[in-house]
């Protein structure tokens, strides 16, 4: 079984690649649909195949960002206890981003 | 004898290499604003999905969002925001390319790191031309 830091590296690497293109869609649609009603918006996110990139945003992004931020903790906080809590928040926040977003999109495919 | 022999690391071990060691490289510039956007983008997020949040919520908690969005502030976040997300995706195309065992040679890993840099003013700068030219304006 590979390392927790190998598994890291190919995690991070993983969702980079899935980002690259997906972020380049999401910058393009927010674009177009700046200045969109809420209603308008609504049709956009409930569109099955928006959704479900919407969705994969929401667990890609999650998991690279507590990745990359659990390195920064690691290279730049020493003290043990403040190590260990650092850690924590990073993993509740990336928990409560990846929730609210993936959250919201269902939310939005059943009301809209 | 026993102190010519490798000590084993105590609490006192030198740490890492630090930032202030290193003779400066537009190399080691764009791996240090890589981690700083990094976070940047990590708070943008919070930003963006408020926003989508707000949409499941109600008429009123998304007029409140857009309209903070809209505003100077907002806009100037969304500014910060669109420039440190643009750099970190231009820098980790980058670096995707040296996980492939490409672009290492030193003068070629320096024009690109400043390409990055470039390249992110640019694309922030075309992201803003377009959305204010499409939507005229907040």
């Amino acid at each position: 079984m590979a390392s927790s830091s190998t598994k890291h590296f190919i995690r991070q690497r993983t969702t980079a690649m899935i980002q690259v293109p997906l972020s380049i869609w999401l910058i393009v649609s927010i674009l177009s649909h700046a200045g969109d009603t809420r209603t308008e918006m609504l049709t956009f996110v409930s569109t099955w195949y928006n959704a479900a990139l919407l969705v994969l945003f929401f667990l890609s992004v999650p998991l690279h960002m507590s990745i990359g931020i659990g390195e920064v903790i690691d290279d730049y906080l020493h003290g043990k206890g403040l190590k260990s809590l650092s850690h924590m928040l990073n993993s509740v926040y990336a928990l409560v981003i990846g929730t609210v977003g993936i959250v919201s999109v269902i939310a939005v495919t059943l009301i809209a | 004898m026993s102190d010519t022999l490798p000590q084993r690391a105590g609490p006192n071990a030198p740490l890492s290499p630090h930032l202030q060691v290193w003779r400066f490289t537009v190399t080691m510039a764009a791996s240090i604003t890589q981690r700083i956007f990094g976070v940047g983008n990590a708070i943008g997020l919070l930003l963006f999905t408020v926003w989508v949040a707000s949409a499941a919520i109600s008429d009123a908690a998304f007029a409140a969002v857009s309209g903070f969005l809209a505003s100077p502030f907002g806009l100037f976040l969304l500014f910060g925001f669109t420039l440190s997300f643009s750099f970190h995706m231009l820098n980790g195309i980058r670096y995707l390319f040296w996980d492939a065992g490409r672009g290492f040679d030193k003068e070629f890993a320096s024009t690109t790191a400043w390409a990055a840099y470039v390249g992110a003013v640019v694309m922030t700068g075309l992201i803003f031309f377009v959305g204010f030219s499409l939507h005229g304006g907040a």
